[in-house]
């Protein structure tokens, strides 16, 4: 490294003060040559920066993220709480079937976003909820709640297949009925992907669907929604 | 339980505000303060670090997801802005290990390079554009833990003692790292015919 080397765009590095290296300069050409030089590059740094702008639905798929994680670790318990639960929650079920006489309790009055896949229609038996590996031809049973009284602009049910397409976008769509203060959509799997629910619930009206999941979500996000979401992936 | 958000405020908050935010246990809306005054500086230093758009993009995801899932862990030893940074550039390195040694050229500017090769008259001025293209192309050429620091200290503008925050270093060391590293990238960007 030579002496001019030392000089940095910043001026001395080593330990030379200002008035030595102002001295030096005054006298030595490469070394005023080498700090225009280093000055050069210090610019070139901060039009660097400027050559790169953020992705525009970059912040978007990032709350979309976020809430993807929320999601799982909510679901996230500990294998023994999990096996605990699992017990006491079958027992729940038993005691509760007993006394209702078998029926079903509507996961809407819970108000919870429920999704479940059911075998292709005219092979299931007592619609039962498909174990295992979903598959194309089999079907997705989504239930959100909808309260009668509840402004129908001011909540929204949408499937989405792979984040970008909108498959139903309830209310609205034929496919979404209402059962009680439940909304169904009954929905046949016709191709490979990761299909997602969203359900919204806000103060105000819910801003008509751009088919992207992410920046549907920042946006009821950004309007203070409240959102559940519920996924599988069919591969 | 259903996940209530409140409403996004446009007025950006001091740090004071924003660490108060953090304390009173309010993630999505810390983050998106964070993301409206540091992200778009933070994704430059991403994407000069990890030399590609795409991964840029991946790694600022992760970057961010990671500040939100662990807000409740700032302990303020720091500045925001230096944790921040420290998460970016841990993000940074792991995705430029995990992308192993396959040494990607920058291509950001074909022109320019082509008229580098022809290594104009030493009086002539290239543009801005072309000394952008020639320093991209010399950092990718430095090891990633000098590059991080240059970019620290003249792209994003931090101090000696913050860059030692961020890079766990002192900040006499840095200094001489940068010191060493100044000369090659001159002689890096001279050999492409630019300065």
């Amino acid at each position: 490294m030579t002496r001019c080397d030392r000089i940095s765009a910043e001026g001395w590095l080593g330990d030379d003060d200002d008035s030595r290296a102002r001295e030096h300069l005054e006298q030595c050409a490469d070394c005023r040559e080498a700090r225009e030089a280093y000055r050069r590059i210090a610019d070139g740094f901060v039009a660097l920066g400027a050559e790169h702008e953020l992705p525009g639905d970059a912040e978007a798929r990032l709350w979309a993220a976020v809430a993807t994680q929320r999601d799982r670790r909510r679901w996230r318990w500990p294998v023994w709480l999990g096996i605990v639960s699992a017990m006491v929650a079958a027992a729940a079920v038993l005691f509760l079937l007993l006394r209702s006489g078998g029926s079903e309790r509507d996961p809407a009055a819970q108000r919870v976003l429920a999704l479940a896949v059911l075998p292709p229609d005219g092979q299931a038996g007592d619609d039962p909820v498909r174990n295992g590996q979903p598959a194309v031809g089999d079907r997705l049973r989504i239930t959100a709640p909808a309260d009668d009284s509840a402004d129908p602009a001011h909540f929204a049910l949408r499937v989405y297949r792979n984040e970008r397409e909108l498959l139903v976008q309830c209310p609205g769509d034929p496919a979404c009925v209402r059962h009680g203060s439940s909304l169904v959509v009954l929905l046949p799997i016709d191709a490979l992907g990761v299909y997602t629910a969203l359900w919204l619930d806000a103060g105000e009206p819910i801003a008509p669907s751009s088919s992207s999941l992410a920046q549907d979500l920042a946006d009821a996000v950004s309007r203070g929604a409240e959102y559940q979401l519920r996924e599988v992936e069919v591969r | 339980m259903l996940q209530t958000k409140t409403t996004t405020s446009n007025a950006s908050l001091d740090e004071t505000a924003l660490l108060a935010l953090i304390e009173r246990d309010d993630p999505d809306k810390a983050l998106r303060e964070i993301v409206q005054r540091y992200g778009t500086a933070v994704y430059r230093y991403i994407r000069q670090m990890v030399g590609s758009d795409d991964l840029a993009d991946d790694v600022w995801q992760t970057t961010l997801l990671q500040v939100h899932r662990d807000l409740h862990r700032f302990a303020g030893k720091s500045s925001l802005r230096s944790w921040v940074y420290g998460i970016a550039r841990h993000r940074s390195l792991d995705a430029i290990k995990s992308r192993g040694r396959r040494r990607r050229r920058f291509v950001l500017d074909q022109d320019a390079m082509d008229e580098a090769d022809d290594m104009p008259a030493a009086d002539e001025r290239l543009s801005d554009r072309q000394l952008v293209g020639a320093l991209e192309g010399c950092l990718e050429e430095l090891d990633p833990q000098t590059r991080t620091v240059l970019l620290l200290r003249f792209e994003q503008g931090f101090s000696y003692n913050e860059i030692a925050t961020v890079c766990r270093m002192r900040s006499d060391a840095l200094r001489a790292r940068v010191s060493r590293a100044m000369p090659k990238l001159r002689a890096c960007i001279e050999g492409k015919g630019v300065l």
